[in-house]
């Protein structure tokens, strides 16, 4: 086993690039992930508002009451309402002019002024509120009602709604949804580190010298390179299993309710997936700067494309074809349903079938590298 | 004459570890010294610390006469290197790598053009001008890395190691060019482990070990000083014990070794042993069937003088 | 000697393939990646019709409803495509995604999703506008039955704008992973800075000892060299930022302060680069990969990869978000996005100043030495 026991030396030696690499995926995935932070709900259904009433009118005291109900109002001065805006404190400031009752009475189309966040979901949701409060209250102004009566009337009238009902059973709790997020992030960090550890040890090896050298000794190729791959296997599973330890110290229990521990073994599937990447680059790319180049590239590519920072459903359509060859793209998908959803037989159906794709692309990738690299032996003898 | 460089209880410690125990020489003008000595003896160390690199902890080195330092420009302008790490660019031809180097030295750009082409010549690089170093053998970088380092013609060139694996045309090629140049003036300071080059290139040869200066001397003085002048290995078809010992007891036999049936006879110096050896065996009738004859080496003051071999 | 040193590392520099990656591609490549996966966030918020199904009850009918149903399910910019349906074969479409939801039409209206989507809250929000104006209507008859049917039969219109809001900004929290990807090429001009130190230091590189050899001031080839890194570093910054507004980021009018932000952050990048040279006698392979990991923490942290961390750092973590020059590029940027006047601009830009010569003092001293405990 000294190819075995030489691997980890070989580790030593690059062991400091790879625990920069380690300690900083793990500090960006807690900054994103923690507790407080998770804010991939694009559909804020709560957006943070600051709202300034000049009218003080009991219709205009009625429309402000709706938005309270539906957002979280914060007293803000007006002067520093566009920094708030700036830093995204609040989605929107609503500005409700003087006489605005009045003017709307008179039959005028008076508007309300929106000041807009970039955050612009919160915002969206902010005039879709304003705008069917008010076009609710036109009917009555056009049906000649006073106004403290259409603020009682519109009190009721808006709690109307259709039942919204779920035929499957969901439990996307906050928790859940930080689980998800966690794991889904972390596809990025996994394809990094391993390939950061990885392809330089397997590039060491690849090295031409060395490679001459050691196809001359007793060793056989199939030996050699079976304790490579096993090398590999370890170092991939205990970066696999650092991160495993960060969740469980993020999570607590929650990472061992059923949907958790599955997604537990799809990260380990997607870890295996990561490997047979790193080891293609370490076969076939030589320089080692064209090597670290390849790494970011691909790591964040895959993590972008296969919606693991952009929730799948943000990507466009075209995107999508694209990320079907992405093996992120199975990951995150199996991810999301198991972070929305309990478990029914349909569920497991659609993740086995995502775990199998993502096994394909392991055994397509190993297949495409030793199929070359013997090539390469070959050639070299 | 006048001393070019004069060094004088150089100590150098690095940590616990003493690499250079006051260390004392000097050079002249015109000079080839040549440093000899085992890996790890000091030799670059003593090198750098000449030239300022090192801190060192005791010492005075004064070059062309003045105290050396590192902001010594007038003293720097006038020295060149040949490192032992070949230090050339591999985005830069051979020939822009000459001329960025001798630019540092030389402003003028058509003095300068001058001699990078002089030292493209000097080191036989005509045909890869254009080359760019990755694509040159171990020889050919190495003739390019002195090239980087003579072409300003300095009066002082100190050369480390500069034919560690270096094909022979290419070692042939640098040995000679160093001696044109010193025939041109140019002092010398040559490091290496290998005695033949020290044999063949050096005037003066100073032996190091473990830091320490064990030996100094030209070629000829160093070997004179061993005790043993000659070694005779010879090969007899017969020979009995008695004419054995009646061999070893020749005048000015100082040692002898029987090794199978090959006898080594180490003979004093002096200008009859091998007459006297032709009487011996005429005496005793005896044939031989071979005989060598080898004349002392550096390589043997080093083991005479240490106990150990130069090569290890 | 200036031009000759100047000449020279240029030519290396520009021959050096790989810094040429890092500096000029990679950043390229990351918002190429970024205009692709953001693609559709515009798209989202663009009109696009729903597949819905309706599942019809055979007892309970509701005309009125029907008929709007049939009106929004018509027309050119029709908001639904609806097909109608058996229980078993909605749930099916459900279930294969051909429809994001379906209506069951009993007593009481129910909407069954099986995701909480985007599509599923807008046909959830159509539904409740149509439960509201019923009871709206409903509460009209009942106060002024006259009045009522008048409003009635003007038509009732629940798409009247009452919102006045700022049109243009149309982009939103992405400019933020796109000035967090532009800072990172600002420091990315640390690979430059790392090998001119490389080559100064006599106990880092073989070249450090020909350079310390030379006959004058060590400054006198660190400027040349610095200068050469800035004006690589700057074409590069440039190129970037005019490819982006090819790829469409609005820039406004103000150009000129985001082209000057940016080579100054490229600066910024070569000085944090050199620095990181002169610590510590690591390998040089082991510094790039300390150099690129950092430089991909400090754009994270200013909002490349999610835009949220930038503001969750401002508000938790001030401190490093004032002093983390990717983000005073990318806060600067951002400030010229969204403020009319350039004072937050110009506190970016003389912390980022400060910064520098800061780093440019610690460099200045630390090359002054020539003399070494072991090279």
């Amino acid at each position: 086993m000294i190819v075995f026991k030489n691997y980890f030396k070989l580790l030593r030696s690059s062991y400091i690039p790879l625990m920069v690499y380690l300690l900083i995926t793990i500090v960006m995935t807690v900054i994103t992930t923690a507790p407080a932070n998770v804010n991939e709900d694009f559909y804020v259904t709560r957006p943070s508002v600051t709202i300034i009433d000049n009218d003080q009118s009991d219709f205009s005291k009625g429309l402000v009451s709706y938005l309270e109900k539906n957002s979280r109002n914060q007293k803000i001065e007006l002067e520093l309402v566009k920094d708030s805006l700036f830093f995204s404190d609040i989605d929107a400031a609503i500005i409700i002019e003087e006489d605005f009752a009045s003017k709307l009475y008179d039959g005028e189309i008076e508007t309300v002024e929106v000041i807009k966040a970039p955050s612009r979901a919160g915002a969206i949701q902010v005039e879709l509120m304003i705008n069917k409060y008010l076009n609710l209250a036109k009917i009555y102004i056009d049906g000649e009602v006073s106004q403290a009566q259409i603020v009682e009337f519109l009190e009721n009238d808006l709690e109307e709604s259709v039942d919204l009902v779920y035929n499957r059973e969901t439990i996307e709790t906050d928790e859940m949804s930080m689980v998800r997020y966690y794991f889904n992030f972390i596809s990025y960090a996994l394809l990094a580190a391993i390939i950061a550890s990885v392809s330089v040890i397997m590039q060491s090896y690849s090295e031409k010298n060395i490679k001459m050298r050691s196809s001359s000794s007793p060793i056989s190729f199939k030996k050699y390179n079976f304790q490579i791959i096993l090398g590999n296997i370890t170092v991939a599973t205990l970066i696999w299993f650092i991160y495993m330890i960060f969740g469980y110290m993020m999570y607590g229990g929650t990472i061992f309710n059923q949907n958790s521990l599955l997604m537990i073994l799809n990260s380990f599937v997607f870890t295996q997936v990561a490997l047979a990447v790193a080891y293609a680059i370490g076969v076939f790319v030589v320089s080692k700067e064209v090597q670290s180049g390849l790494a970011n590239v691909l790591s964040l590519g895959f993590a972008f494309l296969g919606g693991a920072f952009v929730p799948q459903a943000i990507l466009g359509d075209s995107v999508l074809t694209v990320s079907r060859i992405i093996p992120t793209y199975w990951y995150v998908k199996s991810n999301d349903l198991l972070g929305e959803f309990a478990i029914t037989s349909q569920i497991m159906n659609e993740f086995w079938t995502n775990t199998g794709i993502l096994i394909v692309f392991v055994v397509i990738i190993y297949g495409i590298s030793l199929y070359f690299k013997n090539k390469f032996i070959k050639y070299i003898a | 004459m006048k001393k070019i460089v004069e060094v004088k209880n150089l100590t150098k410690f690095y940590g616990d570890l003493k690499a250079l125990d006051n260390f004392s020489f000097d050079v002249k003008k015109g000079e080839i010294i040549g440093f000899l000595g085992p890996n790890g003896s000091g030799k670059t160390t003593a090198i750098n610390s000449i030239l300022g690199l090192l801190k060192i902890q005791e010492g005075e080195i004064e070059i062309f006469g003045e105290k050396m330092s590192p902001e010594a420009y007038q003293i720097k302008k006038d020295i060149g290197v040949v490192l032992q790490n070949v230090a050339v660019f591999d985005y830069l031809t051979v020939y822009e790598n000459i001329d960025y180097f001798c630019g540092l030295y030389v402003k003028e750009k058509d003095k300068r053009k001058e001699l990078v082409e002089e030292a493209i010549k000097i080191v036989g690089l005509e045909k890869y001008k254009k080359f760019f170093p990755p694509k040159l053998s171990g020889g050919l970088l190495r003739r390019l890395n002195i090239a980087c380092g003579i072409a300003h013609k300095p009066k002082l060139l100190f050369l480390d190691e500069p034919t560690v694996a270096v094909d022979p045309q290419s070692r042939n090629n640098i040995l000679e060019s160093i001696k044109k140049l010193n025939e041109e003036g140019t002092t010398v300071i040559y490091t290496t482990h290998y005695m033949e080059e020290v044999e063949f290139l050096c005037d003066r040869v100073i032996i190091i070990d473990n830091g320490s200066i064990v030996a100094e001397g030209t070629v000829d003085e160093l070997k004179n000083s061993l005790d043993v002048g000659e070694k005779v290995e010879v090969e007899f078809r017969e020979l009995t014990v008695k004419q054995l010992e009646k061999l070893k007891k020749l005048k000015s036999l100082v040692e002898t070794s029987v090794e199978g049936s090959v006898i080594t006879l180490y003979f004093k110096k002096q200008k009859d042993n091998m007459v006297k050896l032709f009487e011996f065996i005429k005496e005793e009738k005896l044939e031989a069937i071979s005989m060598n004859l080898k004349t002392p080496t550096l390589n043997d003051v080093f083991l005479e003088i240490t106990g150990k071999e130069l090569r290890d | 000697m200036f031009w000759h040193i100047f000449k020279n590392r240029l030519k290396i520099v520009l021959r050096e393939r790989t810094l040429v990656f890092w500096a000029l591609i990679f950043p390229l490549i990351l918002v190429t990646l970024f205009n692709f996966s953001f693609s559709n966030i515009s798209e989202m918020y663009k009109f696009k019709t729903i597949n819905i199904a309706v599942v019809e009850d055979d007892v309970y009918k509701d005309e009125d409803f029907m008929v709007v149903l049939g009106e929004l399910s018509s027309g050119s910019d029709k908001i639904f495509e609806i097909v109608y349906v058996g229980i078993e074969e909605a749930n099916e479409l459900l279930e294969d995604g051909e429809i994001s939801a379906y209506i069951l039409l009993q007593e009481e209206l129910e909407l069954v999703v099986n995701r909480s989507g985007y599509s599923q809250t807008i046909v959830k929000h159509i539904l409740d506008n149509y439960a509201q104006v019923g009871s709206v209507v409903s509460n009209l008859f009942k106060t002024n039955p006259e009045k009522a049917q008048e409003v009635l039969l003007a038509g009732i219109n629940m798409n009247e704008n009452y919102v006045d809001t700022e049109e243009g900004k149309d982009s939103d929290m992405v400019v933020v992973n796109y000035y967090g990807a532009i800072a990172l090429a600002c420091i990315y001009g640390g690979f430059f800075g790392l090998k001119t130190i490389n080559e100064m230091e006599a106990n880092l590189s073989s070249f450090g000892i020909k350079n310390v050899l030379a006959p004058f001031k060590k400054t006198k080839i660190y400027i040349p060299s610095f200068l050469v890194d800035v004006f690589i570093q700057a074409i590069c910054g440039i190129t970037l930022i005019t490819y982006l507004v090819i790829i469409g980021l609005d820039f406004g009018d103000k150009l000129i302060p985001v082209y000057s932000i940016t080579i100054l952050g490229g600066i910024i990048g070569i000085l944090i680069g050199s620095a990181l040279g002169l610590v510590g006698r690591f390998k040089e392979n082991t510094k790039m990969g300390i150099f690129v990991a950092s430089a991909f923490t400090l754009a994270f942290l200013s909002g490349m990869v999610a835009p949220n961390v930038k503001h969750i750092i401002q508000v938790n973590a001030p401190l490093i978000a004032k002093i983390n020059p990717a983000n005073l590029i990318s806060d600067g940027l951002y400030s010229l996005y969204y403020y009319d006047n350039m004072n937050r601009y110009y506190i970016n830009v003389i912390s980022l100043v400060v910064i520098g010569l800061i780093l440019l003092s610690i460099i200045a001293f630390a090359i002054r030495r020539r003399q070494y405990d072991s090279i």
